[in-house]
């Protein structure tokens, strides 16, 4: 219910009515109502909101009143009312009914601050009334999560550092990742709330224009109701339909329109874009070639399927490489949709392909946009979408019958993470390592059912209307196929503390690693069966993970290893640890070995991995092809990016690459520049970055001239 | 110089892969190691050597088949020109 708030809360003063006890306060409710202290309204909350006997609740209304008299307060906020009955049950050592009664919230600095100052937790929120809104919504959802919603002995371990519950601001209410079928929108139309009731309800597209604009639509309500990104699979496949017998330029039109649209709406949590990727393919793969395809008004035709529009997929894939290699109207890369390539043994090495690959390696030369997913090594499915900073959502067998249906939705529910570090601290041997590795995942698995146990409350009751639509005749949300995921954090960090040595510096440390995420894979295959839902590894992104983990192992008891181990600049408290399986991004080695290295770890990571290769130049685009096909065909790494960092110059507009200290044109100093790099494989502009993160971007060894594979 | 095998239990052309590097390494007197990728360590051991797929071969730490048979001529070709080195 939309409560209108009065402007101006009218003064005590004017309200000067005689209440029974001229001594006592009058009370502002939390309705923004004036009202005369009535000891009955503590009795009575009290007893509806916790468990404390009726005796103990007349004598705390009692004492209240006794205070309020002793203090002589005239004029009292009922949420001060709240806090002085708080305090009372806390004497009186009833301290569960205190956590019961106690208020969520923020004290008025905070509030101050949010409203003024700038957070920096998330490198995509810019300062705006959004996000304003945004944060001070956060912090009563974080604390209520980690109060009242999680049992004691998780909220503990979160605090401690010995796991990390991500998107804690949105635990009650939201899933994390969406992954979705554009053919579902393509079909029926857009229902942007839902349900229709507030909104306008359309029907399927009959034209490319509208089809694009649906689906921007679809991206932006799917972002509303998840914690995460949004991504859609054979994008350019799906559309091809649409832009068929369209001339060339009205499809870079398109496409135009489609990047600006992703890169540019403020339609996500806090004024943000939405978090999007779309994935391409180079042409029809064999898996869709003979799937009836969704045609314009959402009709499928006997006989007409996705294997008939391999020139028009192609054509969208040339126009939106076009757009990613302009730029935007200031010559900076789009941040968002996020491009991902797919890279298929069937396409490999023909020319025909390969003009489309090329095309991508010139983006990615100039901007680093696209990231390529590598379907060619024999363990990987033939259904694979990337999202998010790594997310892999894999289909497995059960799903192939969606993607006939046009149901290929879904997504990761939750990653949540373990701090690998401190098992290492805490274990005497490798043996102790798997046996707390194990008690961690238990925890997190703990953590998991929470959290379904809240989403599925809150679809039963209508808070996630987008989810709950039955359109093809099936909840939109099925609980039964998302992913659960288990991440970590600071795998090369706990190998060097237990042999001495980083995961790049020795083999024995780096088949160490191999056996711990081994360990965890097994662990979550156990889980599956266990439970009967889906379970996978995956990198975390760690974007403040990485620093809060190390943080507060060195205000543990554990300070002293830890020193030795966390990354960064300890003197400035600028610290980290080394990212999910990484190898430390300072370790200057042969570009190969680090891509070797992290491949080797991607075949256990079934929920989502990258590799991250950080360009020191513009390197030539065929050589940067090359090198693709090598690593794709010789490794077993699944995905990669190549990622750039630019300095633009609000003065005089100059956009370069690197980290600039000085305009090369103009030379405007650090206040006039702008920085931009992938926080933690997405765009962002760095000066929104915390400190650790800040640092940890100067110290990134990036390549040059290293294209060729020895 | 060593000759390494990964091989499956399950893989149809690994027992003809292992047989043609036996009689490989004993011909020109090098040694031989099977590795099964089905167990812990021998995952962990093709995991490091970018293998995940049966049958392969590598000579020393260099993989040079990826999941296929190599011919006997060919593993020959490929350990003489190491040796020649």
């Amino acid at each position: 219910m939309h409560v209108e708030v009065p402007e101006r809360i009218p003064k005590v003063e004017v309200l000067k009515r005689k209440p029974d006890i001229v001594e006592l306060p009058t009370v502002v409710t939390s309705e923004l109502v004036i009202e005369p202290y009535v000891e009955d309204k503590i009795v009575n909350s009290l007893l509806k909101e916790t468990k404390i006997e009726k005796e103990a609740a007349v004598e705390i209304a009692q004492e209240v009143r006794q205070f309020l008299l002793e203090n002589k307060i005239r004029e009292i906020s009922a949420s001060m009312v709240r806090e002085i009955c708080v305090t009372l049950l806390l004497k009186r050592g009833l301290k569960e009914v205190a956590e019961q009664y106690c208020r969520v919230g923020l004290p008025v600095t905070d509030v101050t601050q949010l409203i003024r100052e700038h957070t920096r937790e998330n490198a995509n929120l810019v300062h705006n009334p959004e996000t304003i809104h945004k944060l001070l919504a956060d912090a009563v959802v974080r604390e209520y999560t980690l109060t009242h919603i999680l049992p004691k002995h998780l909220a503990k371990a979160h605090l401690q550092g010995l796991i990390h519950i991500h998107k804690m601001d949105y635990f009650p209410i939201r899933p994390y990742c969406a992954s979705a079928d554009t053919r579902y929108f393509l079909k029926y139309g857009v229902i942007s709330d839902g349900v229709g009731t507030h909104v306008a309800v359309t029907k399927p597209a009959k034209h490319a224009e509208v089809a694009v604009l649906h689906l921007a639509k679809a991206y932006s309500a799917l972002q509303i109701h998840h914690s995460g990104a949004v991504g859609t699979d054979f994008f350019n496949v799906f559309l091809a339909p649409y832009v068929q017998g369209l001339p060339y330029d009205r499809i870079k039109q398109l496409m135009q329109m489609f990047i600006f649209e992703m890169a540019s709406m403020p339609a996500s949590r806090g004024g943000q874009v939405v978090f999007s990727d779309v994935n391409f393919e180079l042409g029809i793969p064999k898996i869709v070639r003979d799937i009836p395809a969704v045609l314009p008004s959402g009709v499928v035709k006997e006989g007409v399927t996705y294997g008939d529009f391999e020139e028009e997929a192609q054509q969208i894939f040339r126009a939106a490489m076009e757009v990613y290699l302009e730029g935007d109207g200031a010559g900076k890369p789009f941040f968002f949709p996020k491009a991902c390539i797919k890279l298929r043994r069937e396409f490999i090495d023909k020319d025909e392909y390969d003009q489309l690959l090329f095309q991508a390696h010139e983006v990615a030369s100039k901007f680093g946009t696209p990231y390529f997913l590598n379907l060619i090594p024999d363990y990987m499915p033939d259904v694979v979408l990337a999202q998010c900073c790594r997310v892999l959502v894999k289909a497995r067998k059960e799903d192939y019958d969606d993607l006939v249906e046009g149901r290929l939705r879904g997504g990761q529910f939750c990653n949540n993470t373990v701090n690998l570090p401190r098992i290492a601290y805490e274990a005497k041997n490798e043996k102790e390592v798997y046996e707390l590795l194990r008690e961690r995942m238990e925890l997190l698995k703990e953590v998991t059912f929470v959290h379904r146990r809240e989403i599925e409350t809150r679809l039963k009751e209508g808070s996630l209307p987008f989810l709950s639509m039955t359109l093809d005749g099936q909840p939109y949300y099925r609980m039964d196929k998302v992913y659960h995921s288990i991440g970590m954090v600071g795998l090369n960090d706990m190998v060097q503390q237990i042999t001495g040595y980083q995961l790049h510096e020795s083999k024995d440390a780096w088949a160490l690693g191999l056996r711990v995420v081994q360990e965890m894979n097994n662990i979550a295959k156990e889980f599956e069966e266990e439970t009967g839902l889906r379970w996978v590894l995956s990198q975390t992104p760690a974007e403040t993970t990485a620093t809060r983990f190390a943080v507060i192992d060195l205000r543990s008891r554990f300070a002293g290893e830890a020193k030795k181990v966390v990354k960064g600049d300890l003197e400035k408290g600028a610290v980290y640890y080394s990212n999910s399986t990484h190898v430390n991004w300072e370790a200057n080695i042969p570009l190969i070995d680090k891509v070797q290295i992290e491949a080797s770890f991607h075949p256990l990571l079934d929920g989502g991995l990258i590799t991250a290769i950080y360009l020191g130049e513009h390197p030539d685009p065929s050589a940067l092809m090359e090198f693709t096909k090598r690593v794709a065909k010789n490794t077993l790494s699944a995905y990669w990016c190549y990622s750039l960092d630019f300095t633009q110059c609000r003065r005089c507009g100059y956009v370069t690459i690197g980290i600039e200290d000085k305009c090369a044109k103009c030379g405007a100093t650090q206040a006039d520049l702008e920085w931009f790099a992938k926080v933690v494989n997405y765009y962002g502009r760095v000066k929104d970055w915390h400190t650790a993160k800040q640092v940890e971007l100067r110290r990134r060894h990036r390549y040059k001239g290293a294209w060729g594979w020895s | 110089m060593e000759l390494k095998v990964f091989t499956l239990p399950t893989c149809p052309n690994c027992p003809a892969q292992k047989k043609i590097a036996q009689e490989v390494a004993k011909k020109f007197n090098i040694k031989y190691t099977e590795i099964d990728i089905g167990t812990s360590e021998g995952q962990i051991e093709g995991l490091i050597h970018q293998i995940m797929s049966t049958p392969s071969t590598a000579i020393n730490d260099e993989v040079i088949a990826r999941g296929r048979l190599i011919s006997k001529d060919e593993l020959e070709e490929e350990v003489r020109k190491r040796i020649g080195k």
